[in-house]
């Protein structure tokens, strides 16, 4: 009792640390949260005068009233996070680089409580972040709803990004390296997550790509939450409703994404027993 | 029981020899000094000995015990790393008390060690710094008081005062033999410095990855530097 005890005071600190980190790189802090923007209000407005509106209505399942901007903001959220949280990895090669990494992993502490630790720092930053550009989407929308039941699937979305990032980052010794990760595999995988076009509306082989994507599953997970909450009355009298149509959904994408974390942890945990993290 | 045993330790990088054949063991309370040329080894040596990297083959133990068990071996050393490792964006009170978390310490007893280390060794006033406002020497100072948190029975230091003035070295040597001779702490030093050298009890020389020379350092100094 007492060793898990200290395990869990462990990852906390490991978790405090990397917040911290986090928070004292305030250029980062806003860079990672106004790229979204960028990115929203140019493909927002660029390709909202092109794309068809009405079948991403039907794609979405969404009976409000709906614009291509309403369309990409459950995407622009979940993209902020998955940037943020897989910088995590950046900031693990840069740790490993500069030597910050090296007395803690001589520390007895197990690396499976170090790993662990900023995993879950890196999905509670995420969400945070996430939270910042989601906050935006109370004043757009005025619903309330929308910023409180998204936050636990920005977490699961964060958590996801941050075991990625760190997967790849045990096997980079320098910044470099590992940040043409970003543009060779990170932007495509984030195209092809259906946060700016509905994959559905794809060629055949794009959709068939994505369904080895995690992120396809984290930004669908991201979504079919932000629109259930949009849907939700003010009274709730329509919860019944909303659980029964969009429901099943919202767990199936939740269960991707919990599959995908596990599948990475252990990955994570069965190259770390092999491979030295120097 | 020998503080440091290293048997048959070899390591290589694809077709790259870092080290071949090493096998050395320190007593305790020595000064046992890893010398040789840039590239020799030394560093790859003592990260194996850390169990910071795995060995090709070989075995190391620490006070008997073999050091893949990582968890039970890291109480007994503490390290002076070659470059400071302190997280420049924490400050050093924090840096401290990170350390001494994830070395068990309750959060009173990590505060109780950094008023003690911080009062002898003089960085008391800099405890809410950030590592990047403050001196090479009181980062040196701070990284000694890191190793030492645990009361380590061995200390390893890989070139700890490159970048230093005479007077951060001569402070920081004046804490290390203090500890040495009043503790009876082990100290394993790798350096390029004569007089660091002069310091060690015995040297064993690295060069291309072998071991060239092992004895005393009074030895040592003859045999490679008397005759220049």
């Amino acid at each position: 009792m007492e060793k898990i005890k200290k395990n869990f005071i462990k990852i906390f600190i490991i978790l405090y640390r990397e917040i911290l980190r986090w928070w004292r790189n305030k250029f980062k802090v806003f860079t990672t949260v106004t790229q979204p923007f960028i990115w929203t209000i140019f493909f927002g407005i660029g390709l909202g005068k092109i794309i068809d509106v009405k079948e991403i209505a039907s794609i979405l399942n969404y009976s409000g009233p709906i614009n291509y901007l309403l369309f990409i903001f459950p995407g622009m959220i979940g993209t902020t996070v998955i940037f943020v949280s897989f910088s995590f990895g950046h900031s693990f090669v840069e740790e490993k680089e500069k030597g910050f990494l090296k007395p803690i992993i001589l520390s007895p502490t197990p690396t499976w409580i170090i790993i662990l630790g900023k995993i879950l720092a890196s999905g509670i930053v995420g969400a945070l972040q996430g939270l910042l550009v989601n906050i935006l989407s109370f004043i757009y929308f005025k619903d309330v709803a929308v910023t409180i039941l998204t936050f636990p699937v920005l977490i699961i979305l964060g958590i996801l990004s941050g075991a990625i990032g760190i997967f790849f980052a045990i096997f980079f010794k320098n910044i470099g390296s590992y940040d043409s990760l970003l543009f060779f595999l990170v932007i495509p995988a984030i195209l092809l997550s259906g946060a700016y076009f509905p994959i559905e509306l794809t060629p055949i082989w794009m959709i068939k790509i994505s369904q080895f994507n995690p992120f396809y599953y984290g930004i669908e997970m991201v979504k079919k939450v932000f629109f259930a909450s949009l849907s939700l009355e003010k009274d709730l009298s329509n919860l019944k409703e909303i659980l029964a149509t969009k429901g099943f959904g919202v767990l199936e994408t939740i269960f991707f994404n919990l599959f995908f974390i596990i599948l990475f942890i252990t990955l994570i945990s069965v190259i770390i027993k092999h491979k030295s993290l120097e | 029981m020998k503080p440091l045993e290293v048997k048959n330790v070899n390591k290589l990088y694809n077709d790259f020899i870092a080290l071949k054949n090493i096998n050395f063991s320190v007593d305790e309370g020595e000064i046992f000094g890893i010398i040789g040329p840039n590239g020799a080894g030394k560093s790859t040596l003592i990260k194996i000995i850390t169990s910071a990297i795995k060995p090709t083959s070989g075995k190391v133990f620490i006070f008997g015990k073999d050091n893949v068990q990582r968890s039970v071996i890291s109480k007994f050393f503490g390290v002076v790393f070659q470059e400071v490792n302190l997280d420049p964006k924490l400050t050093v009170k924090e840096n401290l008390f990170f350390h001494s978390i994830l070395y068990d310490f309750s959060s009173k007893k990590a505060n109780e060690l950094i008023d003690y280390f911080s009062e002898k060794f003089n960085f008391k006033k800099y405890l809410d710094f950030k590592i990047e406002k403050i001196s090479g020497g009181t980062k040196r100072m701070v990284e000694l008081a890191r190793a030492l948190f645990h009361n380590p029975k061995i200390l390893i230091l890989d070139e700890p005062t490159v970048g230093l003035d005479i007077n951060s070295r001569q402070n920081f040597w004046k804490f290390v033999l203090e500890l040495n001779e009043k503790n009876k702490i082990t100290i394993i030093l790798t350096s390029h410095h004569i007089d660091e050298i002069k310091l060690c009890s015995r040297i064993l020389y690295l060069q291309n990855g072998e071991i060239s020379f092992i004895g005393k350092s009074e030895e040592f100094l003859t045999s490679y530097y008397g005759k220049n």
